[in-house]
């Protein structure tokens, strides 16, 4: 097994020290904004996912090398290229795993709990859930094992790839030239990815490289006529860490408890956030159809 | 994780944190503008006329009641959340707890991110308050303790 660092848990200090300097820089030029309690709840939460990977790191990497070591199509070694692959691969992975954290309900239960933040700031970047490892987000990782990429690999390539996206995490930066903002992803796209306008809602699901997002149709441009505003569709009233982590999977336990049929049980969890099945509550692709429908009112009686 | 760097990494978010509630203070003030605004944002579609509504502010400004013009849409919960704001709408139907306190009303749903929200109210306000959600929503009163 390739003994390979951890880049984010080397790039800790670094983050702590960038979170400073943009709440220094927030402070002096209003380009960005913190709020004390928010703050400790996004680092409570950082802190608390590393402990849980940590913990039950040994499951998901044992499934990974069982995979690898047993089923693997051809063996690509440990060469330079292998790393660029890996990279271009684990980001394409990270995509869908993305795309499906935000419309299949389970895996949003871990998910959400990025999203809940009403700030957009370096902290939120470190805002991270406690139970990722209670979803099936590895599957989607399962290609490139059998393709024969070694997990240790992957695993490298998918921290570089977390360290990438902290950046992103700002509203200091407005653009970046306009070949960058074509190619990667940058705060600008990721500021649309955590807005909860309408508009914005399940979009922009990269990692590193916007091709994806352009590819599968899911890619929409920050408006400078509608600002961002952040946080969830329904957002949290509490700062209770523990809260934070635990309330989507209470949502969904209550709900398959309640459910009559074994199709809506099935369907809280793999639906979208919000179904339901009387419809009482709103998906995001119900919240933007609302909105469409209201901006097409709008423009017909401004018209009249 | 060892217990040096789980203490470090520990001070070092409560150290980040205080330097953000010094460098970016605030002060959970709701007005009649800026709660007609949020509801205005989370409830869209009953937004219309919605500069008509009752509104309950708190002596503290950390949270309010909106009954919509329409009595058939219920009305909004509004809580100062930091130097942010969060809105639940309930309709006549949801459950919603009221109880007196010594110094105004605590309202309870079961909202699992915010179970109670706590109005500061005179007590001319609170009971006017408490009577305006009894009409308008199956809510339950409990007196205040003695």
């Amino acid at each position: 097994m390739l003994d390979l660092p951890a880049p984010t848990q080397l790039a800790v200090p670094a983050f702590i020290l960038l979170v400073l300097a943009e709440m220094v820089y927030g402070w002096k030029t209003g380009r960005a904004r913190f709020e004390g309690k928010d703050t400790m709840t996004s680092l409570i939460m950082g802190l608390g996912s590393t402990i849980s990977g940590a913990l039950t790191a040994t499951f998901s990497i044992g499934l990974a090398y069982w995979v690898w070591s047993n089923y693997a199509l051809f063996d690509l070694g440990a060469a330079w290229w292998v790393f660029v692959l890996a990279f271009v691969l684990d980001d394409l992975a990270y995509y869908w795993i993305h795309r499906m954290g935000h419309r299949m309900r389970w895996m949003w239960a871990a998910h959400v709990i990025h999203h809940s933040s009403q700030h957009y700031n370096l902290s939120t970047a470190l805002r991270q859930t406690w139970t990722g490892q209670f979803t099936p987000g590895i599957l989607f990782k399962m290609p490139i094992f059998l393709l024969g990429i070694e997990p240790a690999i992957v695993l490298f390539c998918a921290g570089i790839n977390l360290i990438y996206q902290f950046w992103i995490h700002t509203e200091a930066i407005d653009k970046m030239p306009r070949w960058f903002e074509y190619i990667f992803n940058t705060p600008s796209h990721h500021r649309v990815h955590h807005a909860n306008n309408p508009r914005y809602l399940d979009a922009n699901y990269a990692g590193v490289f916007m091709a994806w997002d352009r590819m599968f149709g899911s890619f929409i441009p920050e408006n400078t006529s509608e600002p961002c505003r952040y946080g969830l569709v329904t957002d949290l009233g509490t700062f209770n860490p523990l809260r934070v982590a635990t309330h989507e999977w209470l949502g969904i336990i209550k709900d398959v408890w309640s459910a009559r049929r074994w199709r809506d049980r099935a369907l809280y969890l793999l639906a979208p956030p919000g179904w339901t099945p009387d419809g009482s509550r709103m998906t995001s692709d119900m919240i933007r159809n609302a909105w469409r429908a209201r901006e097409a009112a709008n423009a017909s009686k401004a018209a009249d | 994780m060892d217990p040096v760097e789980l203490a470090g990494s520990l001070i070092a978010i409560f150290v980040l944190a205080f330097i953000a509630s010094r460098l970016f203070p605030t002060r959970p003030i709701l007005s009649n503008k800026r709660v007609l605004r949020n509801v205005a944002r989370f409830c869209p579609d009953l937004a219309d006329n919605l500069e008509q509504a009752d509104i309950f502010i708190g002596n503290k400004g950390a949270a309010a009641v909106l009954f919509f013009p329409d009595e058939n849409n219920g009305f909004a919960l509004v809580t100062a959340f930091g130097d942010r704001v969060v809105v639940r709408h309930l309709t006549n139907a949801d459950d919603l707890a009221v109880k007196s306190a010594s110094n105004g009303l605590v309202l309870s749903t079961h909202d699992y991110t915010q179970p109670e929200i706590r109005l500061a109210l005179d007590t001319h306000q609170a009971s006017a308050l408490a009577e305006r959600l009894s009409s308008s929503n199956q809510s339950r009163r409990t007196p205040a303790h003695a």
